[in-house]
């Protein structure tokens, strides 16, 4: 495990408002709560000049300098992207990316790529690599590039709640007819009874029914609860497993 | 007096609906999928159908639709359990869109809307054959 050290920007980093650096696993990390980034380069300076444009777009960040480094400090956290040196000490960027992924299978990777590393970048982009940048890169490209993440982010996000939406919609709509339709029956029947003189077979036969519907109906009821039960213990996972994520932070 | 088809796949809301129906004066033909739907139309001749939006695994709406094509005039009244059918555009083929209710009174007062609004189809053969100048002198 690397000694952490602790690296405050320059004027920068001691408003909360506009995050803190802090101690962490990595070299320096920075932290201001919306997404969060992890940087592994062996130039130091390319990852603070890479994390000193990620504070200003309001991302959270941790520096690695080395992938054996960042393999053993990236436990405990969730990141939204990662900025990965195509070429690393110890373990090439590509293998290292393929290990994050696998750790974080919906985070992006966008690797940075020195002059004649095209083809290692076409390589990285089939294995699912969401960008590269190329040394040596000016700040408009990084900010370029988070800003499109985040907008995939945020689509990717609407998307979710969209499907979410959907699900419930459906959900409603079936079991408003699972309701609806023996509801109907039992208050008809019973009706037909109370207002009519039937004869005792007749009444016999609606009053069949209308047990028979009342089962339904429970049977019914039982499946919205089961319904709600299973969303709301989704629901608690997803808030426990955030809550960790953001408790890290 | 009119007749109603009720085609609905739960025996018991044929049996409710056409209770009801009788009561109110009608008589009332039923059928419980898509199959007997067309053969009701051919052999009862409704002068409505209520028609549910799932009959027995079929698509309501395929059904409105063969019901429409083959006979553009039969007023068709949609009964189902989903509200939210109201905004599908396939439902201005019917004639009318009623939630299944424990109260018919909706129900009820659709039909006698949808029949009074026009001659039923059946009524207008008889002005044809029976009354053909008065027919004429009234457009049918």
């Amino acid at each position: 495990m690397p000694a952490v050290t602790i690296k405050p920007f320059e004027a920068e980093a001691s408003s909360e408002e506009r995050g803190s650096v802090g101690s962490g696993h990595g070299y320096q990390i920075f932290r201001c709560g919306m997404m969060r980034s992890l940087i592994l380069d062996d130039d130091k300076d390319v990852c603070e000049y890479i994390g000193s444009v990620l504070q200003e777009s309001g991302v959270d960040y941790e520096i690695f300098l080395d992938p054996l480094e960042a393999l053993a400090g990236m436990n405990g956290g969730k990141y939204d992207f990662a900025f990965v040196d195509i070429n690393l000490p110890n373990m090439d960027g590509l293998s290292f990316s393929r290990r994050f992924k696998a750790k974080f299978p919906d985070a992006d990777i966008i690797f940075i790529t020195g002059y004649g590393d095209y083809d290692k970048a076409v390589q990285a982009i089939k294995i699912g690599a969401y960008d590269f940048i190329e040394k040596a890169f000016r700040r408009l490209d990084i900010t370029m590039c988070v800003a499109r993440l985040m907008e995939k982010r945020r689509l990717c996000q609407d998307q979710k709640r969209m499907a979410v939406l959907e699900f419930a919609n459906d959900l409603t709509l079936e079991l408003m007819h699972e309701l609806r339709n023996p509801l109907a029956a039992i208050g008809g029947f019973a009706k037909l009874i109370y207002s009519r003189d039937y004869p005792a077979e007749k009444l016999k036969q609606y009053t069949k029914i209308i047990f028979e519907e009342s089962v339904r109906l429970e049977k019914g009821l039982n499946e919205v609860l089961v319904h709600l039960k299973a969303g709301a213990a989704e629901t608690r996972t997803r808030e426990v497993r955030d809550g960790k994520n953001s408790s890290r932070r | 007096m009119a007749k109603i088809l009720v085609a609905d796949d739960q025996a018991c809301v044929r049996e409710l609906l056409s209770e009801e129906l009788i009561s109110e004066g009608y008589r009332v033909a039923t059928a419980g999928d898509a199959e007997s739907v067309r053969g009701d139309l051919r052999s009862s001749r409704p002068d409505l159908v209520l028609l549910d939006l799932h009959l027995d695994g079929f698509d309501g709406f395929g059904v409105l639709r063969d019901i429409k094509r083959q006979h553009p005039d039969l007023p068709v009244i949609i009964l189902t359990a989903y509200d939210s059918y109201v905004e599908d555009p396939r439902v201005s083929q019917a004639d009318g869109y009623v939630i299944k209710s424990i109260v018919l009174d909706e129900l009820k007062g659709k039909i006698a809307d949808v029949l009074g609004r026009k001659p039923s189809p059946h009524e207008e053969v008889e002005a044809k054959t029976y009354f053909p100048r008065f027919g004429a002198a009234h457009g049918f």
